[in-house]
């Protein structure tokens, strides 16, 4: 069991963290300095790229589902294998692209790789991580991921990027290669976990007694719960987005902390995303999704609501490290809740199409949505302040609308009934 | 009735509002702190950091003035409504200054025409016109230098009341919210993690809420409120740690104190909070233990809801087997 859950933190946070740095900012800067375009046109790119991300995700997870390749693990090791050896290559040619034409045939391949390789990777979670222990797995997913982000060099440009991911994943496809093609005791173990309760049954599919995930009460429950999941997420990665991408172009707000030339500043980031990581999997495992994302959107409201004051008042404490430590600590804790929960909502049949909706339909979307209309903002000539404001007005009220469906009383099982 | 034991004792219902109300009660408080922050004319501080600015004749700055840098008139005929600070630059007054006028550094000026109605606090470099008027005290001097506080040993009478204090609520929450204590001692003891996890986010989120309300001033009120919450809930859950310490040993070694639980739960409080005094002082370690145990007692106040609620582990709610 040890060994299945250490493969998936290692696969999941190698991903993220090429999905989130060198995918999302390296993107930016490849359209922008490489090739020379304006902010609209990368904004539309990014547009393109979300869009085009989400369809073939969600079109692989209904695939895997009618095909049944959600029960099969060597076929979606091979399938993850092929994705990374093609990112690998985009990769590589990334710095090399210097025409419009060459950035959009690029920016449409690295949506079909991700559109591909989201269903397929978070479908391993039902071979390689039983129930019990997702909110943990997902915490050293996201402690990884970030704990060596803000450790690295702090250039994001396209090719230091490029170098420091090409070399990880020339690692990894050779190592899922092996795992593929290979006749590995493990794989063959892990290979008929699913059909175990313990792995195959999500969390929010298990109903009292008597009751399992066919039954109508539990699927309806597992379906609302499904959508609120999807919009809260939604919203969620769309305010972060916003805010983090005009951020990291703010320099007074950056230079001395995600980019500080010190080691200290981006050490207590990272220290910070571990122990936000670590608390987040205890409590998702304790408390469920919703109580953890109010946390996440109203850790979100305080950070813009300080650096709103910061920027009306000129007070400077955004360069101190409080309001960033807490920023770190919400994308921590949304982080741990977006790599655990798909499948405690899924079974093997379901775990391709929901991860689909949930990563590339509800996240991906939000994510560069939040970048393309963030970018837009800077061009339109926005100021810092007007634009932390604006994803103040979308975040605030969402967390008292979430607060307001968590608090508002709810009739009793029996009194319902 | 007289309880025969912890646990039947602790089953007692206790009388409170209806859930639902609670929660619009909170509700509406929330909505209400939320809109008043809202209102732009009541973040009414002005922040000079630099350069040169004046308050003219006949002009009125609302709320408070801050000075960090630069130089800043308030002439003659003009008002100053809120407090002024001044930690940096020049400042020179010779208009109207409603509040408290407070220049630990900088330099401040008073002339013939100012008025200030509130205190004056001043550093060394201070001037000020015989016509110059000062309704309340006048105090020059102030500013200290760094390294001039230190910590001194001592403040053994700090602990023993924190001790009496919390031994008082322990006891308190034994006599009238018997199943609250109980539900708050049940989260620390069986769910540490979960408790010392929800701790650090509580403790987070709420020192940073209470730093951006301050800012805003309109919420300062809020921020000592939030201040006061956070001190008693940490006495709350340092109570409820206590009862659960009492309740165990009241198994074994104090078994003839099960049949009084207001006891016990203060005995239990009170020795808590000295032993988390005592151990604070051990250097190194020991302010990491102190405060860990606090976050886990904090977290357990959160998760029942100051005990309104039993907590029950989402896992095992799920009948999640291995």
């Amino acid at each position: 069991m040890a060994a299945g859950i250490a493969v998936f933190v290692a696969f999941m946070s190698a991903g993220y963290a090429y999905n989130v740095t060198f995918v999302q900012l390296g993107v930016t800067d490849l359209g922008r300095r490489l090739v020379g375009l304006g902010d609209a046109q990368v904004a539309g790119a990014m547009a393109l790229l979300a869009v085009v991300t989400a369809a073939v995700a969600v079109a692989v997870g209904v695939w895997m589902g009618r095909v049944g390749v959600g029960r099969d693990l060597v076929r979606k090791l091979r399938i993850a294998t092929v994705v990374v050896a093609g990112q690998t290559v985009l990769t590589v040619a990334a710095p090399l692209v210097a025409s419009e034409a060459g950035f959009l045939a690029w920016v449409l391949l690295t949506a079909l790789a991700l559109g591909v390789g989201v269903p397929v990777t978070f479908g391993l979670t039902v071979h390689l991580v039983p129930v019990q222990h997702r909110g943990l797995a997902a915490a050293g997913v996201t402690a990884i991921a970030y704990a060596f982000a803000p450790l690295g060099s702090g250039d994001w440009t396209i090719e230091p990027l490029a170098r420091t991911f090409t070399v990880g994943m020339l690692f990894g496809t050779a190592l899922l290669a092996m795992l593929a093609w290979r006749d590995v005791p493990l794989v063959r173990a892990w290979s008929r976990q699913h059909e175990r309760a313990a792995f195959g049954i999500g969390r929010y599919l298990r109903g009292g007694a008597g009751e399992g995930p066919a039954s109508p009460r539990v699927r309806a429950a597992a379906r609302r719960r499904l959508v609120s999941v999807l919009v809260l997420l939604f919203v969620v990665f769309f305010v972060d987005s916003l805010g983090f991408l005009r951020l990291v172009d703010t320099p007074f707000y950056v230079a001395e902390t995600w980019r500080a030339a010190e080691w200290g500043p981006r050490l207590t980031i990272a220290v910070a995303h571990v122990v936000a990581a670590v608390v987040g999997g205890v409590l998702y495992g304790a408390l469920g999704e919703r109580a953890l994302l109010a946390w996440v959107l109203g850790a979100f409201v305080l950070v813009h609501l300080g650096y709103q004051i910061d920027a009306q008042l000129g007070l400077g404490d955004g360069r101190g490290l409080g309001i960033p430590v807490l920023y770190a600590v919400a994308v921590s804790l949304y982080t741990v809740v977006t790599f655990a929960v798909w499948a405690d909502l899924s079974t093997p049949d379901t775990i391709g199409l929901h991860a689909a909706l949930g990563v590339a339909a509800s996240a991906w979307t939000a994510t560069f949505l939040a970048t393309a209309l963030a970018l837009r903002w800077a061009d339109a000539g926005v100021p810092f302040e007007r634009h932390v404001a604006l994803v103040n007005g979308v975040a605030l009220p969402a967390f008292v609308l979430l607060l307001l469906v968590i608090v508002w009383p709810r009739p009793r099982p029996e009194a319902a009934a | 009735m007289r309880p025969s034991s912890t646990e039947a004792w602790a089953s007692r219902r206790a009388p409170w509002p209806r859930a639902g109300e609670r929660r619009r009660a909170f509700l509406v408080a929330l909505l209400v702190l939320l809109l008043v922050g809202c209102d732009d004319t009541l973040l009414g501080v002005t922040w000079v950091r630099g350069d040169r600015h004046v308050v003219v004749d006949g002009g009125r700055l609302a709320g408070a003035l801050l000075v960090t840098g630069g130089e800043v008139l308030l002439a003659a005929g003009s008002r100053t409504d809120g407090p002024v600070l001044l930690l940096g630059g020049d400042l020179t007054i010779d208009g109207l200054v409603m509040g408290d006028v407070l220049a630990p550094s900088g330099a401040l000026r008073l002339g013939p025409m100012a008025v200030v109605r509130g205190d004056l606090g001043a550093g060394t470099a201070f001037e000020r016109h015989p016509d110059a008027w000062v309704a309340g005290e006048i105090t020059v001097g102030l500013g200290l230098p760094s390294g001039a506080v230190e910590r001194r040993g001592g403040g053994w009478w700090r602990v023993v009341l924190q001790a009496l204090a919390t031994a008082a609520l322990a006891a308190a929450f034994a006599r009238w919210a018997p199943r609250r204590l109980a539900a708050m001692a049940d989260a620390a003891a069986r769910h540490v993690p979960v408790a010392a996890s929800l701790g650090i986010l509580v403790f987070l989120l709420g020192t940073i809420a209470a730093v951006v309300m301050a800012f805003t001033i309109v919420l300062i009120p809020a921020t000592l409120l939030l201040l006061v919450l956070g001190v008693v809930a940490v006495g709350t859950g340092w109570a409820a740690v206590g009862f659960a310490v009492a309740r165990a040993l009241a198994r074994g070694p104090l078994a003839s104190w099960s049949g009084r639980p207001v006891w016990l739960a203060a005995f239990g409080g009170f020795d808590v909070a000295l032993v988390l005094g005592l151990v604070e002082r051990v250097p190194w370690v020991g302010g990491f233990v102190a405060l860990a145990v606090s976050l886990t007692a904090l977290g357990a106040v959160a998760l029942t809801g100051v005990g309104g609620r039993p907590f029950v582990h989402a896992g095992e709610a799920h009948a999640i087997d291995a």
